[in-house]
């Protein structure tokens, strides 16, 4: 038995009812209500002692979840790149491509590319879309696989069927783009996920943005999109954590619950989490507005290149999407 | 944290050192040998110089070894090369038999170490046959591959297949260089060492004596590429380059090469470089030694652009080179180089010799641009292509080598 590497889900993710019960009911309306009564009655308690919280006064609630808030672990990941041997030269092989992959492969070419080299404004947000677009130049179709959101979809399965889908569609109408050749073939590629033990721990949201400043890329990568894939809420590891602090960050939830890091590379990530820090921490329930809307002198909200620290070293210039590996 | 990751305090950022030293303390006590055909020249001896004691200093015992051969065995492995790179000349009964046997020599000597070891990093085909012919190995072996093998020679091809598939996993620069195998297909791109003479900082004193000392005139305008005297970098090319640009721009050339001892061919392309250089005062045509890497570093530092003109690269690692150095880089639209060069953003990818005589002419034109894309490819290359990200990428492969192949590895640091 090697001394190392044991899967588990998060701390307080363990009890099968709950996970079954919200995982199925969580995906589309009410969600934010049944993330917030997950977390209550499965993740940090149980049901009776909710019912008697919910009996309490406001204050002395915050108080209480305030209390009784773990610090939050920083955890860094490694992604190692593997081949899977599977290439498409065309649009009939990338369907079939598609449709043969493990599931991972898929998470891969939808978010394993923020963990590669990115540099300049990539139209498309996935890799399908960038080989449909730049290879068999068929823009529409890359139009409208970049318009796929994986976070719309309660797993990858149903992110393969919605794929399927629309290549189908395509094959379909098109005949002729069965049988075209890309000028270069779309290689399948998966990861194995390496997820190291907690190197930091944070106690409070206050101390949330000095910590994000000094992050590696990868805990960007492992807190917001592998969170996402490996909560049964799909909710990331930071909003599930500020919701044990009550109403008092409530404001800042709706705030981190509007971002999008699909269209994102992790330095805007953090660049937007910071901005959402800097202006949800302490602040009650607001009629926010999303992080970087209409604030001015802030990279938020700013398409294209974002002066960031780069995860090497000095700062440099990174910018979304990108040419990656 | 050891003395040399220390040393790389100061370029990285502190938590890619922090994920080094997690991953070391995982296969503390380990012992991992490397085995290539060369300890001089060419991009893998560079890595290696630098990875080995990184690795050594983390704990991991770690040991390069290189196999011996004759001349005779060296051309065959450049002719296995170049048909792993597409070449069509193909191999002969003859030369498989003294392949495999200058392989059977090297594994009885080196059997001693790399059968005890845990792990085993074979690179490229010359030692390939190795891991088959060491049947009483007890560790993981892993195939490097840092050449192009998208288009190989299909019966060559077949041939080193056969060795192949008695290896762990194997790894490749990128998608597109591997072929399919039974076996995990790992995928890191190489890197360069910021700290090594090739590429640590000079003083301007330095660089200027050395283009003094072989004739170039650091006023005037000044393309080099540095690479093996090799076709598929095509040093024909950039002369030819050089040729259309200086109808209408001032510019002298440096074509530098390096003398790998596992490169026989070296010679026949170097006296047609020279052939077609002759009677141009402004081309340098400057043979170096395996170990002037101080004078790569100040021929690129001193230069206005940079060439990578390949028609096949495996990865081009002398592009980040070049790109660490705030250079502008025009190279070859192939392989690597691909990854490294971003049109416009770093420098320019061409097909053709008229294409990097036009982007000469470019840069040369707008300086201020070519100072901005300088700038854009230091911070590329300090986010990507530095040796830190590629240890990282080992030692997290030799971790998943030991759990097994599930997708997701949560690590325990005892």
């Amino acid at each position: 038995m090697p001394p190392f590497a044991f899967p588990r889900l998060q701390p307080g993710f363990s009890r099968p009812f709950g996970i079954a019960f919200f995982a199925r009911k969580a995906r589309w309306s009410g969600r934010e209500r049944l993330l917030k009564t997950f977390l209550t009655t499965v993740a940090f308690g149980g049901g009776e002692e909710q019912k008697e919280r919910s009996r309490t006064p406001e204050r002395k609630v915050i108080r209480m979840n305030a209390q009784a808030v773990m610090p939050f672990e920083v955890r860094s990941c490694e992604l190692v790149t593997i081949c899977t041997g599977i290439r498409a030269k065309t649009l009939g092989e990338l369907r079939e491509g598609v449709r043969a992959v493990p599931e991972g492969c898929l998470h891969y070419h939808f978010w394993g590319r923020l963990m590669r080299p990115q540099i300049g404004e990539s139209e498309f947000d996935n890799d399908f879309a960038g080989w449909v677009a730049g290879s068999l130049h068929d823009v529409t179709l890359a139009e409208r696989m970049s318009a796929v959101n994986p976070a719309d979809f309660a797993d990858l399965e149903e992110l393969r069927g919605a794929l399927l889908d629309l290549l189908d569609d395509r094959l379909d109408t098109e005949e002729s783009t069965a049988w075209s050749r890309g000028d270069a073939p779309f290689f399948f590629t998966r990861a194995q996920l390496l997820v190291f033990p907690p190197h930091r721990t944070i106690a409070r949201p206050e101390e949330f943005p000095e910590a994000l400043r000094g992050m590696d890329r990868s805990s960007l990568f492992y807190h917001f999109i592998d969170a996402a894939r490996r909560t049964p809420l799909h909710c990331d590891d930071v909003t599930a954590w500020l919701e044990g602090f009550g109403s008092s960050t409530e404001d800042l939830r709706k705030r981190l619950r509007r971002v999008d890091p699909y269209l994102l590379s992790l330095e805007e990530l953090r660049e937007y989490l910071l901005l959402a820090f800097e202006e949800g921490v302490g602040k009650g329930e607001a009629p926010g507005s999303a992080p970087g809307e209409g604030a001015s002198g802030t990279s938020g909200g700013a398409a294209g290149h974002v002066r960031g620290t780069s995860p090497e070293g000095a700062e440099g210039v990174v910018s979304r999407g990108g040419d990656g590996a | 944290m050891t003395k040399l990751l220390e040393a790389f305090e100061g370029v990285v950022y502190p938590s890619v050192l922090s994920h080094i030293r997690h991953l070391g303390r995982l296969l503390e006590g380990k012992s991992v040998v490397h085995v290539n055909s060369t300890r001089l020249g060419g991009g893998v001896a560079e890595i290696l110089h630098r990875l080995v004691p990184l690795m050594n200093e983390l704990g991991i015992d770690t040991k390069w070894e290189v196999i011996t051969g004759e001349d005779a065995f060296f051309a065959v492995t450049k002719t296995m090369h170049n048909a792993v790179q597409g070449s069509e000349k193909g191999l002969s009964r003859e030369m498989t038999e003294v392949f495999e046997e200058t392989n059977r020599e090297n594994a009885r000597r080196l059997a001693p170490i790399v059968s005890e070891a845990d792990f085993v990093f074979v690179h490229d085909p010359q030692p390939v046959p190795l891991c088959a012919l060491c049947p009483e190995r007890k560790g993981k072996w892993l195939w490097r591959c840092h050449i192009d093998a998208s288009r190989p020679n299909r019966r060559v091809w077949a041939y080193l297949r056969n060795w192949i598939l008695s290896y762990d996993g194997s790894i490749f620069s990128l998608p597109e260089f591997a072929q399919p195998m039974p076996h995990p297909e790992y995928l890191v791109p190489p890197s360069i060492d910021p700290l090594s003479d090739k590429n640590c900082d000079l003083e301007p004193g330095e660089v200027t004596r050395t283009l003094g000392e072989f004739g170039i005139d650091p006023d005037r305008p000044l393309a080099v590429q540095v690479s093996r005297f090799d076709r598929f970098k095509d040093p024909l090319g950039v002369i030819e380059a050089y040729r259309l640009c200086r109808r209408s721009q001032d510019l002298q050339l440096v074509l530098a090469g390096g003398e790998a001892t596992d490169d026989p061919e070296g010679s026949v392309v170097l006296r047609d470089v020279l052939d077609a250089a002759s009677g141009d005062p402004d081309i340098h045509v400057l043979v170096l030694p395996a170990d002037a890497h101080r004078t790569i570093n100040a021929l690129q530092r001193g230069t206005d652009v940079v060439l990578q003109k390949s028609t096949k690269e495996g990865f081009g690692l002398t592009v980040s080179e070049a790109l660490w150095k705030e250079k502008p880089v025009i190279g070859g639209d192939t392989g690597g180089i691909r990854l490294q060069i971003i049109d416009r953003f770093n420098g320019f990818r061409v097909r053709t010799a008229e294409g990097a005589a036009l982007r000469l002419r470019y840069l040369l034109q707008h300086r201020a641009r070519a100072e901005r894309m300088g700038e854009n490819a230091r911070a590329y290359v300090r986010e990507n292509f530095l040796i830190t990200r590629q240890l990282r990428n080992v030692l997290a492969i030799l971790v998943a080598q030991l759990q097994g192949d599930r997708e997701r590895l949560e690590v325990f640091v005892p």
